[in-house]
């Protein structure tokens, strides 16, 4: 069999061929490595855009469908000039329970209601005896009282539905009516409190000491008494 | 003698050349090399990358499933004595201490009767006209209070803040005047209704804080009464002549 030769023209060819050969394999082993990383970002990117671009769709929409507005007008009755002095500020809570039973939605609503109540002595109806001589005032004050309640925040709640969610009026109402509940048991119960009342008489008799000694710096010795009445009205 | 062919001489080279080309001029093998040289080297470029990236990604991937399904089996069950074990140990449990109290200081001067009606919506399927009743109470902090006794002219100057509002809203006066509902199969979720008018009733207490606190007929009002009913109360108790009550940083 007889040998063919190579030309000088193909031996040139061949050499570039695997010059090239080298490269792109070089270049393709690079651009392979390194595409890993640009899908990553690629996708990070995408992913964020997109989320942005629904989130704010989803959350205009959302907002739109369960928006709350309230257009409250106030009304001012009687208005009054007193002198009750604040003694003694309470908080309480309250449990409001509302079983599916006593329901036609079949809610369980269990709702911790907070609130604060205000004890004070209406020194309007206070009387002011003083002995200058001796340095002696008595002062003798209406036992202290829960002039004020209000609910303050609601806590811990356990709510259970069943599937048909019911709709916004039933849980709008339902509200309403804990809240009210709410406040009633919060009254009761710091209106019912020994412990309160003997809080507030010992502040107030301190607080209402305090004022005296504070109104009179030029009598340094002024003994002062505080005494509650029935009489007072 | 016989004489040789003159071709047949021609065709003996001279020299023998030993050089690459000269070889590779002898037979194919020299392109043959160079050519797998060349798939040679795009073959390694090519393992090399699939052996770092494809490669041992699927023999780790596969390696990984396999270890998935027994770690799988077994954290399942070990993961579920624990977390039982854990949910069980009542851990989440908190107290709060429900009923507290403090000695505040505060003179009610001023006292509101209030009737709020709100017109309450939300989304476009449920609104409600409702009212409450409650009190606003105008106070001064009188433990901020200051006395200065003027031994010369036996004078007392006392110095109050002014006076702060707080309203009190009470929720069992609730009345409701209208109602509308939306005819439709899916009317929302009633727990949305809740949590919306919770935060309504948060939302009003505190519009109705500032709007009354930035009233200026209310608080003139207030500010009168307080200076009044400290000075009453002051000259009441005060041994002294001639009793002034004015404002903090008021002339």
């Amino acid at each position: 069999m007889k040998k063919k030769k190579l030309s000088g023209g193909q031996m040139v060819f061949s050499v570039l061929f695997a010059a090239l050969a080298a490269v792109i394999g070089i270049s393709l082993y690079f651009l392979l490595r390194e595409k890993p990383l640009d899908m990553e970002t690629a996708y990070n990117v995408g992913r964020q855009e997109a989320y942005d671009k629904y989130y704010q769709m989803a959350f205009d929409s959302a907002e739109e469908k369960n928006h709350v507005a309230n257009y409250g007008m106030i009304n001012i009755g009687d208005v009054r000039e007193m002198s009750r002095l604040e003694v003694l500020k309470v908080s309480g809570t309250e449990f409001v329970i509302e079983n599916a039973q006593d329901n036609d939605q079949n809610i369980t609503s269990w709702i911790e209601v907070r609130g604060i109540g205000i004890f004070t002595v209406d020194l309007a109806l206070a009387q002011f005896a003083a002995d200058s001589s001796r340095g002696y005032v008595l002062v003798r004050v209406p036992w202290p009282q829960l002039t004020e309640c209000r609910v303050e925040e609601t806590g811990k709640q356990l709510w259970k539905n069943d599937w048909k969610n019911d709709s916004i009026g039933d849980g709008v109402r339902l509200s309403q009516a804990q809240l009210g509940e709410g406040q009633k048991l919060l009254e009761d119960s710091m209106r019912s409190s020994r412990r309160f009342y003997d809080a507030a008489m010992e502040s107030a008799e301190w607080m209402i000491q305090l004022l005296v000694r504070q109104w009179n710096p030029q009598i340094p010795d002024l003994e002062i008494q505080v005494e509650f009445a029935d009489d007072l009205v | 003698m016989r004489k040789r062919p003159a071709a047949a001489d021609e065709e003996r080279p001279a020299v023998r050349d030993n050089s690459l080309t000269s070889m590779l001029n002898k037979s194919r093998i020299g392109f043959g090399i160079l050519t797998i040289m060349a798939f040679a080297a795009v073959f390694l470029a090519l393992l090399a990358f699939v052996r770092q990236s494809i490669l041992l990604s699927l023999i780790e991937k596969v390696s990984s499933a396999a270890g998935t399904v027994q770690g799988a089996a077994q954290g399942l069950s070990a993961g579920g004595e624990a977390g039982k074990e854990e949910g069980l140990s009542a851990k989440d449990t908190a107290v709060r201490v429900a009923n507290q109290m403090e000695t505040t200081g505060r003179l009610q001067v001023l006292l509101a009767d209030m009737k709020l009606s709100d017109i309450y919506e939300q989304g476009d399927s449920y609104a409600a006209l409702y009212s409450l009743k409650g009190e606003g109470v105008f106070t001064v902090d009188l433990s901020q209070a200051t006395a200065i006794y003027d031994e010369e002219n036996d004078r007392l100057v006392i110095e109050i803040p002014r006076p702060e509002f707080e309203p009190y809203i009470d929720n069992s006066t609730l009345e409701i005047c209208a109602e509308y509902k939306k005819r439709t199969l899916f009317n929302g979720d009633a727990r949305d209704g809740y949590r919306g008018y919770l935060n309504s009733r948060t939302q009003l207490d505190e519009k109705i804080r500032t709007e009354f606190s930035e009233d200026p007929e209310l608080t003139e009002q207030a500010e009168a009464s307080a200076k009044r009913q400290v000075e009453q109360l002051a000259r009441s108790v005060c041994q002294s002549a001639y009793v002034e009550v004015r404002f903090k940083g008021e002339e």
